[in-house]
């Protein structure tokens, strides 16, 4: 059975992206979310295997929202999607449980990598 | 909301369980698992777990409950090898998840230990291998410190992590080259290779460890030389920022509080009849027909209601004076702590110390009620560990040697903590292999720190003195060889900073003997006040044993130092003026304060007594620094500063100048 993934970005092209890389590799991607606090509510609902998380969002940002679906699941396996320069930011979100991070610009081939990683 | 209310209840409530689990799982290792034991750790683990799991905590629930179902299987007949290991493991990711939710959210994993205490209970725990792991990153690693700290987020998963170099909490705030490395056990360290092998990573090699610390600190690399973590525990739960206080005591201070606000109604009274006697003072001459009285009448009235209020004034300020001293001795009784909140952590801590060192301890700990002021016990925690972790690790010999040299196979460490006169005295004792003045001798002039000369005309106790030389005992793998660890000097600082002070006694073959001497408190002392070169100051009058004048001729001066004769012995002579740098008054005759510092007694010259009293303990300061001899300042009752005075630096001082004087 392909993993499940939750695609959590603001920007429409990243998750167009993101899904089309995943789609290519054989995962199913149950659900989308374009800011932290409709991550929570949309993982609470579909409960993904991993989530591909954006750092930069409105509402809610991508490190307070992997906090708060951790503090609701703490098994949740979340791989941050970062931009340069945003290395403290990635910390913290590996910090408070966070499994792995790519830095965009990325290729398929790494993005893939890491969640194969995230769900070993 | 609800958490809010019931983080707090759950928190403190936590806390008492870890405890009572910590010290359960400690006995269950030395006596075995006896039915009421296993039942007593079984309920810690079960109301944890309960309380836990309503306030949603699902990490420390599920960790509970599997130690609860591995309890049960104990119950149930499982041989008990090698779960009290476990259990500890357990508590302490407990413990760090109890404060994670303190401040957020739980981060701590658990699910290896999950899979282990599963593992356990089925009876297929393996062994777990130590390895060291060294992982290198590639030069064009985006994010090095993030993906390092990802890599250690998932070596953790599969094997537990017992230090890393550099430490965590450095790599977080990007301080970290391509490569780090990590000793962790694991069932099969091999497969962490595989593990950790990925795009960012130019290499990953695991090496079996050997057991022995010593070796283990040559693979850990130069960042982790010589650094023995402290026990972040030990640290945390001293720094609590809130005491218990005993009800009866808190009733006793309500009550003075009462006796406040009956004085305050007092002055307020006093006030009103002062308000009125000037009226009525003031009323016969402008209107003396106000009164129904005559004149002559409402004047003397008038005067006999102010001797009145006076009277009153002064039996009221009396009064005051007396609540507020006992409010005073209330309040400083309500700062004291029993010792036994540092002294609780160290039956675990001994114990993972001396597994760590393969060694076998015995501790024994004494006069656990013993109270000291709050803000003592935050800050002795550190030299404390310290002493103890180079008990375990120099002093204390391996079992093998031991029996041979005819001692029992496990080392005796005793913490013990009694009253002794104005202050706290605690006690670490060894009876191990003892300090080797010879070695620390031979590498004093090695280092240069002193003449082949000077060396070997010390005595023992001079001798053993040495290793609280800063230069000395920084060279670790010198001092490690004499029997004692670094950071002596380290240690003797912060008891002085205290105010207290460190003397060592040891024997060789025998053992070895740290008296740490602490004030009762930080916040009050009774002083000397003394002047000198027209400053005064203060001199705690816990180490002044007498005070004698002597006439100027009967002080002899041999090169740098002065001696007098008192009562057929020599006293050495120590000028206040000299060592705070003031100019030395010639001719006066000489008023000595006998005091004591470590096994030293000497006179301190000064100027005037002027009299003794309690002063409140300020700190210097960073704006001063650390002055030589100099512990704080206080504010006198006509508002001058004056500095405290250190009696046993100022010895120091004079005796470092004495060794110069050798040397030279």
């Amino acid at each position: 059975m392909s993993a499940r993934v939750m695609v959590v970005d603001d920007a429409l092209f990243m998750r167009a992206m993101i899904r089309e890389a995943l789609a290519n590799s054989g995962f199913q991607v149950v659900a989308e979310a374009s800011n932290g606090e409709e991550a929570v509510a949309r993982y609470q609902e579909v409960r993904p295997d991993v989530v591909t998380m954006d750092i930069t969002m409105p509402q809610m940002d991508g490190v307070q929202a992997v906090r708060e679906i951790l503090r609701q699941d703490p098994s949740a396996r979340i791989v941050m999607v970062s931009a340069m320069g945003q290395q403290a930011l990635v910390v913290e979100a590996i910090q408070a449980g966070a499994r792995d991070f790519v830095v965009k610009p990325f290729d398929q081939a790494r993005l893939v990598e890491a969640i194969r990683r995230a769900l070993r | 909301m609800q958490l809010e209310r019931l983080l707090p209840v759950f928190l403190s409530e936590a806390d008492e369980h870890l405890q009572q689990l910590e010290q359960g799982v400690l006995t269950l290792e030395r006596r075995g698992p006896d039915p009421e034991l296993v039942g007593a750790l079984f309920r810690s683990a079960h109301t944890l777990k309960g309380s836990a799991g309503a306030l949603g905590f699902g990490r420390i629930a599920q960790l509970t409950h599997a130690m609860e179902e591995a309890l049960e299987a104990l119950r149930t007949g499982r041989p008990a090898d090698g779960l009290a290991d476990l259990l500890l493991e357990c508590v302490d990711a407990l413990r760090a998840l109890r404060h994670e939710v303190a401040d957020g959210g739980e981060r701590t994993e658990v699910a290896q230990l999950l899979r282990r205490l599963e593992e356990w209970k089925q009876g297929r725990a393996e062994a777990l291998h130590p390895a060291d792991v060294w992982v290198r990153l590639r030069e064009d690693c985006p994010m090095r410190a993030a993906r390092a700290l990802a890599l250690l987020r998932l070596l953790r998963e599969h094997a537990r992590v017992e230090e890393v170099a550099p430490p965590e909490e450095a790599m977080a705030r990007g301080n970290l080259g391509l490569e780090f490395t990590a000793r962790v056990r694991a069932r099969n360290p091999e497969s962490l290779q595989e593990l950790l092998a990925g795009p960012d990573v130019e290499a990953v090699r695991v090496m079996p460890a050997a057991e022995s610390r010593d070796e283990r600190w040559l693979d850990l690399g130069p960042q982790a030389r010589g650094k023995l973590p402290d026990d972040p525990e030990l640290t945390r739960r001293a720094s609590l920022r809130t005491v218990r206080v005993d009800v009866e005591r808190l009733d006793r201070l309500m009550n003075l509080v009462g006796e406040l606000v009956v004085d305050r109604i007092r002055f307020q009274q006093i006030a009103q009849r002062l308000k009125d006697a000037r009226l009525l003072g003031a009323s016969p001459e402008k209107s003396p027909g106000h009164t129904d009285r005559g004149p002559q009448k409402s004047r003397s009235d008038f005067w006999d209601g102010l001797d009145g209020v006076a009277e009153e004034l002064a039996e009221a300020t009396t009064h005051l004076g007396r609540v507020t001293s006992d409010l005073q001795a209330e309040v400083l009784k309500a700062r004291m702590l029993p010792i036994e909140h540092l002294f609780s952590r160290f039956p675990r801590y001994v114990r993972d110390l001396a597994q760590r060192a393969g060694k076998r301890v015995e501790l024994v700990l004494e006069g656990q009620d013993t109270e000291l002021d709050r803000s003592v016990i935050e800050q002795i925690g550190g030299p404390l560990m310290h002493l103890v972790r180079n008990a375990i690790d120099h002093g204390i010999e391996s079992p093998g040697e031991r029996e041979r040299a005819g001692k029992p196979a496990a080392g005796r460490l005793r913490l013990a903590a009694f009253q002794e006169e104005e202050g706290i005295v605690v006690v670490v004792e060894d009876d191990g292999r003892g300090i080797d003045t010879d070695r620390v001798r031979q590498r004093a002039v090695a280092l240069g720190i002193l003449s082949a000369e000077a060396a070997g005309r010390l005595s023992e106790e001079e001798a053993v003195e040495l290793i609280f030389h800063p230069g000395l005992s920084t060279a670790q793998a010198v001092t490690e060889v004499s029997g004692r660890g670094v950071g002596m000097d380290a240690v003797r600082a912060g008891v002085q900073a205290l105010g207290g002070s460190v003397e060592v006694e040891t024997r060789r073959g025998q053992g070895t003997r740290f008296l740490l001497r602490l004030p009762l408190t930080l916040a009050i002392v009774r002083a000397l006040l003394v002047s000198c070169g027209g400053e005064r100051y203060a001199l705690p009058l816990a180490g002044v044993q007498e005070i004698v004048e002597v006439p100027a001729e009967r002080v002899h001066r041999f090169g740098t130092h002065r001696t007098t004769l008192l009562r057929g012995g020599v006293l050495p002579v120590v000028s206040v003026h000299e060592a705070l740098e003031l100019p030395v008054p010639e001719g006066a005759d000489r008023l000595l304060c006998v005091v004591t510092g470590g096994r030293r007694r000497v006179g301190l010259w000064v100027d005037r007594v002027l009299g003794e009293g309690e002063v409140v303990v300020k700190p210097l300061g960073a704006y001063l620094g650390q002055v030589p001899g100099v512990s704080g300042a206080t504010i006198l009752g006509d508002g001058r500063v004056a500095l405290i005075l250190e009696p046993a630096a100022l010895v120091r001082l004079a005796v470092r100048e004495e060794e110069l004087a050798h040397v030279g």
